[in-house]
Parts: C-alpha cells; sequence; structure tokens
C-alpha cells in the first residue's frame, strides 16, 4: 500500500477560499494577502465551520487583518463567536488545571495533550485554538486509579460499556464529565487499534516533555516530537478529518526544525511511520506552505506494508464500520493469549454501577 | 505619580490560580476551581490593561503611572479605582501595604 494514494484523497475537504484563507491565517509560509470576501448572508455557516473546527480564533484574526472582509455586522458577530469560543475554552482550561493538581496530589503523573497543550505551546497565540474539552494522558497503570480518584471528586464517568480490566488493559480512553459537564478524556492510549497499543507510551511519558503554567498549576505535556507524531496519529486514525489538527500538526512541524526527524523515530518504534506520512500528507494537501517541507519529502517516499498496511485499512473502514474496525486492529498488535482476552472482555458488559 | 503614600511599598500581581485569554476587546479570567458566578469575568478598558501590565509583580506606584501615561483620559484617581476594583474582586493581589 502507498502512503497518500487512496487513502489520502478520499478524507480531504474541498476548502472554499474563505475557508482555505481563515484555515491558513497566521501560518508561517502561507504568504497570501488577497482578501476574501464573506457576504452577509454566507457568515452563520462560516461561523457554524469555524465552531465545528475550533477556528473562531483564526477567523477573528483573518477578520481584523484584512484577509477575510466582511461588513460592520458581520465583524462584530465574528468578535461575539470568539468572545464565547474564549469563554468555552477558558472553562476547558481551568478545569484542566484543577485536575492536573488534584493527581498530583494523589501522585498520578498526567500529561496534558491535544488542544490546550498545542494552544500555548505550538500556536503563535493561545486564543488561536479553541477547545471544547479535556484530554489528559496519563500511564496504563494509573488509568483505573486516576478515574477513580475523578470519580470521587464528583466527575462521574460516562459511556461505560466494557469491564474496567478491559479498558486498563486495552483500552484507549474513559470519559469523564466535570460538574459543568465539560468533557475531560482520560487517555491510555494516543490511537485506537494497533497504531494505539504498539506505540511506546514510556518514551511518551518521559519526564522531559513540555510544561505549560496554567494558572501557576504545573503541567506537563508531551514534547514537541510527540505533539507531532499525536496530531499526525489523530489526524489519520480518528474519524473524519480535522483540519484543526492539520494545523496543529502544521504548527508543530514548522516549529520543530529538525526535531520532526524525532517524531519519525517515534513512530518507527511504534510501526506508526506510514501513518504519520499518511498525516503529513494530508496535511501538504491542505496546507500547501507544508509542501516544501523536508518531512513532506520523506512522507512521500514511505510505503506501508504488512500489519502497519493492515491497519491502515482498517482504519479507512473504521469511518464506515466503527469500533468493529477499531477492534480487528488492535487485535494485530496482540499474541494469541491476549487476543483471546481481548474478544472476551468486549463481548461481555461491564456490570451496572450504583 | 500615584495617589496613596505607600504606593511605592506596595506590590500588585496577578492572583495565583487564574486562567486568561485575550479577548477582541476585553481580557476573559476564570478562577480555577470556582464554579460560582463570581469566578470569572471578562475585564474591560483599564481593568484589562491593568491584568496586562500586572503580567509580573509590579510597584503599585509604577504600575498606575503606566497606565496613566498610557490609557487615553485616565489620571490616577480613574485608574487607582481600577485597580482597587480589580483586587477587591480578586483578580489581582496587592502586598506590602
Amino acid at each position: 500500500m502507498t502512503v497518500g494514494s487512496a487513502v489520502a484523497s478520499s478524507h480531504l475537504p474541498v476548502l472554499d477560499a474563505p475557508r482555505q484563507a481563515v484555515l491558513e491565517w497566521a501560518l508561517l509560509g502561507s504568504d497570501s494577502r488577497d482578501p476574501v470576501e464573506v457576504p452577509a448572508p454566507l457568515l452563520a455557516d462560516m461561523l457554524a465551520w469555524c465552531h465545528a473546527e475550533r477556528f473562531e480564533g483564526l477567523l477573528r484574526g483573518a477578520a481584523e487583518s484584512g484577509r477575510i472582509q466582511v461588513d460592520a455586522p458581520s465583524f462584530e458577530a465574528i468578535r461575539a463567536a470568539d468572545v464565547e469560543a474564549l469563554r468555552r475554552t477558558l472553562a476547558c482550561e481551568a478545569i484542566a488545571a484543577e485536575v492536573v493538581a488534584i493527581f498530583s496530589e494523589r501522585g498520578i503523573r498526567s500529561r496534558l495533550i491535544k488542544g490546550l497543550a498545542a494552544a500555548h505551546l505550538d500556536h503563535p497565540d493561545p486564543g488561536l485554538r479553541g477547545s471544547v474539552d479535556v484530554d489528559l494522558l496519563v500511564s496504563r497503570a494509573d488509568l483505573l486509579g486516576a478515574s477513580a480518584v475523578l470519580a470521587e471528586a464528583g466527575w462521574p464517568r460516562v459511556e461505560q460499556h466494557l469491564p474496567d480490566w478491559w479498558e486498563a488493559r486495552y483500552g484507549r480512553a474513559l470519559v469523564h464529565h466535570s460538574p459543568e459537564g465539560v468533557e475531560l478524556d482520560l487517555h491510555a492510549a494516543l490511537a485506537p487499534g494497533y497504531f494505539g497499543l504498539r506505540l511506546p507510551m514510556a518514551r511518551l511519558l518521559d519526564p522531559r516533555g513540555d510544561v505549560v503554567d496554567l494558572g501557576g498549576v504545573r503541567v506537563d505535556t508531551l514534547d514537541r516530537p510527540g505533539r507531532l507524531l499525536h496530531s499526525g496519529y489523530a489526524l489519520v486514525l480518528s474519524r473524519g478529518t480535522s483540519l484543526r489538527i492539520a494545523r496543529d500538526l502544521a504548527q508543530q512541524l514548522q516549529l520543530a526544525g529538525d526535531g520532526w526527524t524525532l517524531a519519525v523515530d517515534l513512530a518507527r518504534s511504534g510501526d506508526g511511520e506510514a501513518v504519520l506520512a499518511e498525516a503529513l500528507l494530508r496535511t501538504s494537501a491542505l496546507l500547501p506552505s507544508v509542501s516544501s517541507h523536508p518531512a513532506h519529502t520523506w512522507a512521500s517516499s514511505i510505503k506501508a506494508t504488512g500489519r502497519a498496511a493492515r491497519a491502515l485499512r482498517y482504519a479507512e473502514r473504521a469511518h464506515t464500520h466503527g469500533w468493529s474496525a477499531d477492534a480487528r486492529s488492535a487485535l494485530l498488535a496482540l499474541g494469541p493469549i491476549d487476543r483471546s482476552r481481548f474478544v472476551f472482555g468486549a463481548t461481555v458488559r461491564s456490570k451496572p454501577r450504583h | 505619580m500615584a495617589s496613596g503614600s505607600s504606593g511605592a511599598d506596595r506590590v500588585v500581581s496577578r492572583a495565583p490560580g487564574v486562567v486568561w485569554r485575550l479577548g477582541p476587546d476585553r481580557v476573559l479570567v476564570r478562577r480555577i476551581g470556582d464554579r460560582s458566578s463570581t469566578g470569572h469575568a471578562d475585564l474591560h478598558g483599564l481593568g484589562a490593561m491593568l491584568w496586562i501590565a500586572a503580567d509580573e509583580p509590579r510597584r503599585d506606584d509604577d504600575l498606575v503611572d503606566e497606565l496613566v501615561r498610557e490609557a487615553e483620559g485616565a489620571d490616577g484617581t480613574t485608574v487607582e479605582a481600577a485597580l482597587a476594583m480589580l483586587v477587591s474582586s480578586g483578580w489581582l493581589v496587592r502586598e506590602g501595604a
């Protein structure tokens, strides 16, 4: 299977000029400055798209710079939408800091991942990257303990379908809700299926990761190669094409310097080079400035073989077949005994909790 | 010059446990773990400028003098009042008074 052929082309949305301008706004190397008009009747659609992609900050920036041209009422609507997005993101950030502090008190190490970490470490202004939930990574050994701590603190676990022992051994993430209803995903793996189970988590949980200060709370994150890798995995292995993840990846790539090869090393250690290559090619297709990066040349040379190729096909199927495709992918990473355990656990429901 | 004779001895800083974002015409602030109606606020005008200027601990009168210089139409009294409001609502702390 050649990366960048059928897989990439099937998932790339075709963006009109205003959406492309928003996606690229303030990205290093994206030089287009031609004004793009958004007529007032189309603004509602644009705002809805930006909300879905957490791009309200980019839209506001593009409008304030004149890259996006709108009438005065539309301009005010864009600013108001951004304020609401910032409010939502700030609520998530406060929750992230609160939970990390609780975990620290209980001796549980966690890593802030995805949007909130990227906002502070990879984007020129954290206001350009919105979030509607919180994602924390913990070691698999701490997963159930961390979940119990959250439940005790009044953050119930939701969407509980599988036995705890199964989640602890094979699960990707447990979902909790904060008292105000914000989703908090407690991850033990960075991706579903084969690639999530193969990734060497000890390296990702290395204490030498980056740190952000959230209101005085020291919050650990992955280092940039780890974040770049995670964005790549999320772009290819999660459902649908998330443009914000492509934008995150482009930011991380631009800031990584030669360090992008460390992300390749990390991917290789989890048989995921083809995933990262595919993500880079998709990102290049969406953001042409990325195509001049050496990583694009590397990505063009990568071919998926063996189990990685099969797991990528399952990832494709997961778009339509959902969890069953992820499960078949996961089986590729497991030995005979674990395969039996995996299937057994996946076919019995967890006991109801009172 | 800021009003208040002890301004040189007092230090103003952002309160701990507050996360924030710079918005289009305001600073949004939120206290970690505070779910009450006073746990979040939008700071406009002088309030936003004071928050930004207090990015590191500042002598009270230096902070006020800076805002008087930079904020259009602001004098020591209005800046002091805005500062007092931020302190009383817990977004900034003033120590050494």
